[in-house]
């Protein structure tokens, strides 16, 4: 099974999620302490995943020992973190916690600590690479907080359900990687074949959350059905401005969208190509080694009425290589360990190696150039290869 | 993200953003903003000097500014942006909604001409 392959077992556990879970299942998959509704404290330690929800694990009457290996309650990989690196338990209405000797040692809000240390809400724990956030909650705000957590998987799980999958034979392959953040970017993008056309397209909703997953969910499934009314799909000017008309952000509740859209004409290999607010695709020929960028000046779809997009065209060599990404992938934290932005996402993209690598080897530089922290943002790259 | 309003002469406001224009930054002040702004009459002149990220929130609360402006009949236009801000509003054609100009005379000779 290869990667893209993987990413479809994923999404179709997803899709069983969607079927078969009630708000309730979900609510204790996110670690909600079961008990009435009474106004009562409840205790969490808050783990960030690499992508999607954070974990979010009940401190109950039982002490939680965290280690690297199994019978640890909490397991966290990596050889920094100890067998039976440090223990959490209740202390009446508060949660304290003892290290257990590990060889690392445990921290607690960037302090070292030598013995049993209540816990503020809010704290910071770091074991290992790992960083836990301590909080305490009303049952009431934590059950919100689970039914909020319990959208936005079933938001992740629809956008995911609606990518279409990898090409891997043909004249046109696509490879992708989609990476959602855990509070959903809005990111989604597709592509389809038609006759002698191949056309696609990536986009990024403004904001964040359900909303903004609902407002690219609403675009994706116009642009599958290619229900545009009296638009050439293979017209990359004609469809941003029928976009523009059709989600305007005033009746979008102030959400607009950047996309990228191209098409193109597989017999003569000519792509025609325009962008709302979007960044600009990179070509790529690896026999020549050129690297070239594929900009266009357009109003972000939703923001200006009325706007008139213009494409532009470009004959694609033999070999040629399109990659099309998100915000995600050029706009990390200020505290990056080195300058990042346009430049350095095209040379990591266009760095030697096989042609479907590229998005998840970008993918790994920005992670580790984000110091494998949770990204504040979806992140998307789509390759399309052509004989 | 922190922002001041003034009156420009009788016909116009002068608004200062300051900080990241990121969900964060633009969370915090973008509904007062909005009040404030429904309050005053006139056209507004943004001062972006000290907004080194425009993020797609920031660039939103912008346009809300422009068009809550448009419904009175005014319009905003923007000074002072740096080039890394205003290399992406080039590529969102926002500057032909919102012109930019050099110096606050000059936004309010663009805005009243």
């Amino acid at each position: 099974m290869n990667e893209h392959e993987e990413g479809h077992e994923e999404r179709r556990d997803e899709g069983r999620d969607e079927g078969t879970d009630t708000e309730r299942t979900l609510a204790s998959r996110a670690g909600m302490p079961t008990g009435p509704v009474d106004g009562t404290v409840v205790h969490f330690l808050v783990l960030d995943a690499d992508t999607g929800a954070p974990r979010r694990i009940a401190v109950e009457a039982t002490p939680l020992v965290i280690g690297r290996v199994p019978p640890a309650a909490i397991v966290l990989e990596g050889s920094a973190v100890s067998r039976r690196h440090c223990l959490v338990d209740r202390a009446g209405d508060q949660v304290r916690l003892t290290d257990l000797g590990s060889t690392n040692g445990t921290f607690v809000d960037g302090l070292r600590i030598a013995e049993p240390t209540m816990l503020a809400d809010g704290a910071q724990l770091r074991i290992g690479p790992h960083t836990l956030r301590y909080e305490r909650r009303r049952r009431e705000e934590a059950l919100a907080a689970a039914s909020l957590a319990s959208d936005i998987a079933r938001a992740r799980g629809y956008v995911n359900a609606l990518l279409p999958p990898p090409i891997t034979d043909g004249p046109v392959r696509v490879a992708w990687t989609f990476q959602p953040c855990a509070a959903l970017g809005g990111d989604a993008f597709g592509y389809h074949r038609d006759g002698d056309w191949f056309c696609a397209y990536i986009l990024d909703v403004s904001g964040h959350g359900v909303g903004a997953a609902m407002h690219s969910v609403s675009v994706m499934n116009v642009m599958r059905q290619q229900a545009l009314p009296g638009t050439d799909m293979r017209d990359p000017a004609a469809v941003l401005g029928a976009l523009n008309d059709m989600f305007d952000m005033d009746r979008h509740h102030g959400m607009y969208f950047t996309m990228w859209y191209g098409a193109l004409h597989l017999p003569s290999r000519r792509l025609a190509y325009a962008a709302g607010g979007h960044h600009p695709a990179v070509l790529h020929a690896p026999d020549s080694g050129r690297v070239g960028k594929l900009p266009g000046r357009g109003a972000g779809i939703g923001t200006m009425p009325g706007f008139a997009y213009r494409a532009a065209g470009v004959e694609l060599p033999a070999g040629a290589r399109l990659h099309l990404f998100s915000d995600g992938a050029v706009e990390l934290a200020e505290d990056v360990a080195e300058p990042w932005g346009m430049a350095q996402v095209a040379e990591s993209l266009c760095a030697p190696g096989h042609w479907a690598d590229g998005p998840e080897r970008l993918y790994r530089r920005v992670r580790a150039l984000s110091r494998m922290r949770p990204l504040d943002d979806d992140f998307s790259v789509l390759t399309v290869q052509l004989d | 993200m922190k922002y001041e309003i003034a009156p420009i002469g009788a016909g116009a406001s002068r608004v200062v953003l300051r900080g990241r224009a990121d969900a964060a930054g633009v969370d915090g002040i973008e509904a007062e903003l909005g009040t404030r702004l429904r309050e005053t009459a006139g056209h507004v002149v943004v001062d972006l000097a000290d907004v080194p990220f425009m993020g797609s929130l920031g660039i939103r609360m912008l346009i809300a500014i422009a068009r809550m402006a448009g419904r009175r009949g005014a319009r905003i236009a923007m000074t002072g942006v740096q080039p890394q801000v205003l290399a992406v509003f080039e590529t969102m054609a926002l500057t032909d909604l919102i012109p930019h100009a050099p110096d606050e005379a000059a936004a309010l000779a663009l805005l009243e001409g």
